[in-house]
């Protein structure tokens, strides 16, 4: 939609699009409740959860990115 | 037996919740303390965090959608597991007031976000300086700061409190509201003016994760 040459993009969260994808993995992750302390009982593979954690956060940072990507200024 | 945690509800007879959620796991529901805590048990609790985990994420996702169509919940954030049910009934001795006291605030309530960012233009590397560089990523971020200084004016009354957030892609400003007033809310957004080189992105409704506060320590 075109506003004052700018743009509005409607996502829903039905996971139909990239967009609502890149949404939801950021709320599911990034978002809610997070309990601390020794509640939280490790896993025996607590490493492996972590890392492939770790690969899905950098997929969103690297969608978001790919969204809006940077422009670095080239070394003189 | 591990227990993953879903979300926390109120406790009413009528809630709709998926039989299955991550990793096909059947979903109970458990009263305890004057909440409804919605949760999967396996053996082997890897298996909800064993790549690829982007399942997982949808597979959790599609369970706190279905709940959260009729009723307002306080999603745990994936993957919340604890070793059994001892210690979530541990939990929920400590917490459930206070989950009971968040869901009586925020039932009716969700969130709304505006994520808005530069739109970079394609081609070739600046050719800036550096200080010209983070002269104009400064620029960019004051202007982003301007845009959204405008949008409760626009939301107007819909918006019962508001936040905004400055994260690396952009900013983010959420708006809780009744669950009544998302239509004319996005009606309202859209008559949004976006400056040129900028791009706007409406999503919700969302629980209103942004706006409650909880101290687990």
């Amino acid at each position: 939609m075109s506003t004052d040459s700018g743009t509005i993009v409607f996502t829903s969260q039905s996971g139909d699009d990239q967009l609502s994808l890149v949404d939801i993995l950021d709320h599911v992750l990034t978002q809610g409740i997070i309990i601390r302390g020794n509640l939280v009982i490790s896993l025996a593979g607590v490493d492996l959860v972590y890392a492939g954690l770790d690969v899905i956060l950098t997929s969103v940072e690297t969608a978001m990115r790919h969204m809006n990507p940077p422009a670095p200024p080239a070394k003189k | 037996m591990p227990v993953l945690l879903y979300c926390v509800a109120e406790a009413s007879p009528s809630l709709d919740w998926p039989r299955t959620g991550v990793r096909g796991q059947p979903v109970s529901r458990i009263e305890h303390s004057g909440v409804a805590v919605f949760v999967s048990r396996d053996p082997n609790s890897e298996a909800w965090t064993r790549p690829p985990v982007r399942e997982s994420v949808l597979e959790f996702h599609q369970v706190l959608r279905q709940l959260f169509r009729s009723v307002g919940i306080l999603p745990f954030r994936f993957p919340t597991i604890f070793s059994g049910d001892r210690e979530l009934e541990a939990h929920l001795e400590s917490a459930g007031e206070r989950y009971q006291q968040l869901l009586e605030k925020y039932k009716a309530s969700v969130q709304m976000e505006v994520l808005v960012s530069a739109v970079e233009k394609s081609g070739g590397p600046s050719t800036a300086s550096g200080t010209e560089y983070l002269r104009a990523r400064k620029n960019r971020r004051d202007e982003l700061n301007q845009i959204v200084t405008g949008f409760p004016s626009v939301a107007g009354l819909a918006v019962i409190e508001w936040k905004v957030r400055s994260l690396p892609q952009g900013v983010r400003w959420f708006a809780r509201m009744e669950r009544d007033s998302v239509d004319p809310f996005l009606a309202a957004m859209e008559t949004l003016k976006i400056p040129a080189g900028y791009m706007a992105r409406v999503s919700g409704p969302w629980p209103v994760t942004e706006f409650f506060h909880l101290d687990q320590s």
